[in-house]
Formats: C-alpha cells, structure tokens, sequence
C-alpha cells in the first residue's frame, strides 16, 4: 500500500499535503500531538512524544520516515526541573526525478547531422570553405537544439565546452572547434585595481580576431590542442566508454602522416593503454567528414 | 575607501557576447592585497564582437561602472505593455538595423506604436513616447545586431505612474504645456517647460530625476532626447502660469546638440540619481548607462 504523508487536523482538515516544505503550523500540531495521519481504518493520532528521551528520539525518528524526511540531528536539553526536552530536526529531501530515459543512438545521430551541416560548404578542392565562427556557432547551436529536445542536458561530456559537471559513460569531441582554453574564445581576466571614483568603463576595438577566418587555417592547431584536452581528462580515466571523435576533415589516405592525424593516433593508443590498465572496454569511433571507422582497441 | 577590482571582458567572437557573474560567483583576486571578492548580485555584461570592456566590482562586490542597457536581459514576446515592469523585446527583421537612417527611423516608429500598448501619445497636449522607445529601440538594435522592438524596462526606463508627474497632470488636463524647449545639455537651464494650471486649485508638479523628454520635430530627430537631472517640485495655483528652467541631460551621446520643441515622455529613466551620482562625471556616466562607450555606436 501507498504510504501517505498527509497530515490533518481532528477535524479532518489537511495541515500537510505530503509534498514540499512542511509549514510551521503542521510542525506544532505534529509536535504537540494534534496531528493526524490517514490509515486504512480511519484517521490516527500522531502520538505526541512522551516517556523516556530514548522512547523521544525513537518517535521522532518515526515521525520523520512516516512524513517521507530524515533527521539530521537530535537536540537534547536537560532542565533541571523539568527532566530532559528532546527535539528534533526533519529534513524533507526534494522528491526523486525519475530522469527521462535518453537514446543515445539517437543523440549520435543528431551530433552527426550537426558535424555534417557544420562543415557543409565544400570549395572545388575538398577544402572546408567555412569560417571559425560559423562552425563554431553551428556546432553549439545544434547541441543546444539535441539539448532542448531531450528536455536538458543531454548525459554525455562534450569536449570543447565549458560546463563542469558529472563524468558520463560516453564522450563527444568536435575536434574542429576552438579549444576551450584558447585566448580566441571569449574570457574573463583582472587587469588591475583602482580607486572606484576613479574607474572608467572602457571598450576597445580588437584589431583582429579569427573568428571571421576559414577554418582551414587552424584544424591543425585545434584537433591537436582538443585531443590533448580529452587525454589529460579525468572522465577518461574513470568513466568513458563510449568515445565519438568528429573530424573536421575526410579520412586520409593510408600512409599520409599531418600533425592532426598523429594527434588521434595517439589519442588512440592512450585509450587503448586506459583501457588494459582498468580493464574498462572503451570503444573510439572516427566520424570523418566522409565515412566512419572505429578504431580497434 | 577600498580599491575597486578592475576585470577585461574579452570578446574576440564573431557576435556579441554575455558574460554572467552569478550571486556569490568568484570575480578574482585583489592584486594588491590577494583578497577574493566575490560578486554582490547577479549581473549580466554584453560585450560587442570582437572588442573588450572593462568593468570594475568593489571590494565588496558591487558594480562600480555603469550597467549599460544593453546588458539588460530581454526575452521575446509578441506585444509589449507599457506600464508592465517587463524586459521584453518583439523581434523585428535583422536587416532593419542597416536600412537606410531615415527608413529605419520610420519603420522603428511605426513597430513601436503597433507593439507598445498604453502609451497615450498627444502631441496638441504635449505628450509623446513612442519616439523616445523606437530610438533607444533602434539604438540598442544596431549596436547589439537583436533587432527589435524592447519594453521601457528593457531600454532602463520605467513608466512613471506618479500622479504628481508632468505626464499626468498633462494627460488629465491639470497642466497646459504652453512651452518646451530643449536647448544644450548638462546646463542648469536646458531644458525650459512653460505650463499653466488651467484648474481651480493648486497643482503640485513633482518630476523625478531621469524624467525623459524627447524631440517633437521631425526634423529634430538627430537630436538627442533629453532626462532631467535634478527632481524638480513646484506648486501652480489656480490660474497661474510658470516657467521652469531645469537641468537636462543628454540621453543619446551620439545625437546632436538638443535645439528644439520637446514632448513630454510617461517614462523615467530608472536609478537616475545613481547612474549619475559621481560629481563632475554625470554625464558620461549616463552614457555609459544608455548608450555605451563602445566602437559599436548606433546611429542618431
């Protein structure tokens, strides 16, 4: 049967719904034994806590789990006349969310969507005609959209990105976006201190910056320093996977060796030696501008 | 008094960017003495693409420079009410911030009368405010590229429902303007109102600081709008007429000098007092609270 947590007063009115905060009202009615709970045969007395403090603290206690909280701590105070005063703190922990069940096949599908549309734009020689910016903006706009339609964040780490939160089983490195340290993103710095009826708001105009530039420019730099940044991760060392490296570039042809690609190489190898030292299966998978392959461990 | 911490926000993105210090957050360390400050409030910055501002926490942790408006976080909506204490903006089509400056003006003008509910403009009475909303509007529209149409409290301003005030008495027939001029800014006497208490009994006249006023003219609207100063109280009686010189600011740094009739406005510009309470630097600092010092400027 469904417990209830729902207090009444002897006329059967509700002092407590069962959910949320409990009010001070319902906390003294309870306390002072004018509190009701709703049983099978009919409404029943919360016993007012009385008897030896042990008895006290045990019907607090009990009180608390019938009302769904926890208590923390338990005061005692001893009044020379009055014997001891026990008292009690309930916590009530916020209701469980049942987290949405997210398909993460389905999550890859829309990243690789996202990948593709954001390297769309081909010159007549294979290369990326697009800009730093506008990848840049593409990429975030479409995991902000995958995001929005599996109602928050999404239960995977994303490499580059800013957010600091739980590691996940699965990880998804945009090799092609401005790493997160990089002096090309925008960042916070203190410049000095001055007396405040001396500070003057200041702008100034950066002469140039690269995010109007093509891309093509700086995948090197990038997939490097964004492979280094998901080595050095701790969540590789303790909760990936599941690995999904989207290249901004097509496979390469056997043989040919570039900087970017020695980078994954080595990402590789790292994962592999991860993966005999705590004995986790971790799977990497390449999505290339042009195919896929999952790389061996 | 403590040293303030003076942070650079960096924007060599491609758009413009919002820097968010939460309640509490860590803004840095006090070079001279290593003390942490942590932020006072939450408080948002919007820096233009790439470009750099820098603003400046006390040791305590509040704002030291001026918050511009277009730091102000607005949400969408489809219409917009007046008196409603919302920052809120309609969007209109991105490329009216580039149209030609007469064009814009216009099409500013007419979004604002259709997406602003309550003002009750009456230029025989002396009364305006859409021209004051669909110039800070166009304004913030081409220096962030967001173009729309944005509520008062989007723009820093806020409807003034003060029964006392110059928009009231005017609306309800108390006072006739039989006069307002602008002419200069940051001077005692630049703004001049000529008004007559056409009732039977006193009428107190009380206009609080950063009460706007803006351009009749067409062909004034280059020209800054104007915000009071100083509050400004005075008793009509019955009959009487007189004449108030006050001191007027100008609202939009990058307007010409004001010269010309002026309405009155239902809006005031919210925190005056503070956003000009450093002697001798008022009036940049209120630019710096409407209309930013940053490369990006929009057109007058």
């Amino acid at each position: 049967m469904m417990r209830s947590n729902r207090l009444f007063d002897d006329e059967g009115n509700e002092l407590y719904s069962g959910f949320g905060t409990i009010s001070r009202e319902a906390l003294d009615a309870t306390v002072d034994g004018r509190a009701y709970i709703e049983t099978p045969t009919g409404f029943e007395r919360l016993s007012r806590p009385e008897g030896d403090t042990e008895d006290e603290i045990r019907r607090l206690v009990d009180t608390a789990t019938r009302l769904g909280g926890y208590v923390p701590e338990v005061n005692v105070s001893v009044d020379t006349t009055e014997g001891e005063e026990v008292s009690a703190t309930i916590h009530f922990p916020p209701r469980e969310v049942v987290p949405q069940k997210v398909d993460l096949s389905s999550v890859l599908e829309i990243m690789q969507s996202i990948h593709k549309n954001a390297l769309r734009g081909q010159n007549r020689h294979g290369w990326i005609d697009t800009t730093v910016g506008t990848f840049e903006r593409n990429v975030r706009e479409g995991i902000a959209l995958a995001e929005k339609l599996y109602g928050g964040r999404l239960p995977v780490n994303i490499i580059p990105s800013a957010v600091k939160g739980a590691c996940e089983e699965t990880a998804f490195i945009f090799a092609g976006c401005i790493p997160q340290g990089s002096i090309h993103r925008p960042s916070v710095a203190v410049i000095s201190e001055q007396h405040p009826m001396e500070v003057e708001e200041r702008y100034h105009q950066h002469e140039h910056t690269i995010w109007q530039e093509p891309l093509n420019q700086f995948i090197r730099d990038f997939v490097v320093e964004n492979l280094d940044a998901a080595t050095n991760s701790g969540c590789l060392q303790g909760t990936w996977k599941d690995i999904h490296v989207f290249m901004p570039m097509p496979q390469p042809i056997g043989g040919i060796l570039s900087g970017e690609n020695d980078a994954l190489t080595e990402f590789c190898c790292y994962c592999r030696e991860v993966a005999e030292r705590t004995g986790r299966d971790i799977k990497v998978t390449i999505h290339w501008q042009d195919s896929i392959e999952e790389v061996e461990q | 008094m403590n040293n303030a911490i003076v942070l650079e926000l960096r924007n060599p993105s491609d758009e413009v960017h919002t820097f968010r210090f939460g309640e509490g957050a860590r803004i840095g360390r006090l070079p001279s003495n290593g003390n942490i400050v942590h932020n006072a409030e939450t408080i948002t910055f919007s820096v233009p693409a790439q470009s750099s501002r820098w603003v400046a926490f006390s040791s305590t942790g509040e704002l030291v420079t001026p918050h511009s408006i277009d730091d102000i976080q607005a949400t969408t909506t489809d219409r917009i009410i007046a008196d409603e204490g919302n920052t809120t903006y309609v969007p209109l089509p991105a490329h009216w911030v580039t149209a030609n400056l007469e064009d814009a003006r216009d099409a500013f003008i007419h979004a604002c009368r259709s997406s602003i509910q309550g003002v009750h403009e009456n230029h025989t009475l002396g009364i305006g405010g859409y021209a004051l909303m669909a110039t800070f509007s166009r304004l913030r529209s081409e220096r962030t590229g967001q173009c729309g149409v944005y509520s008062p409290n989007a723009l820093g301003f806020e409807y003034d429902n003060n029964t006392d005030s110059l928009h009231n008495h005017l609306l309800n027939g108390n006072l006739v303007m039989d006069e307002a001029y602008g002419s200069g800014f940051d001077s005692s006497d630049s703004i001049r109102l000529e008004l007559s208490n056409t009732t039977d009994r006193n009428i107190r006249l009380c206009m609080a600081p950063g009460t706007a006023f803006e351009q009749r003219d067409r062909h004034a609207q280059n020209q800054q709008n104007v915000v009071l100063r100083d509050e400004v109280e005075v008793t009509i009686l019955p009959g009487e007429s007189a004449t108030i010189t006050a001191h007027g600011m100008c609202a939009n740094r990058t307007g010409a000098n004001p010269d010309g009739h002026l309405l009155a406005t239902p809006f005031r510009l919210m925190n005056a007092s503070n956003f000009m309470g450093r002697e001798g630097r008022e009036q940049s600092d209120l630019w710096a609270r409407t209309d930013t010092t940053d490369p990006h400027r929009g057109r007058m």
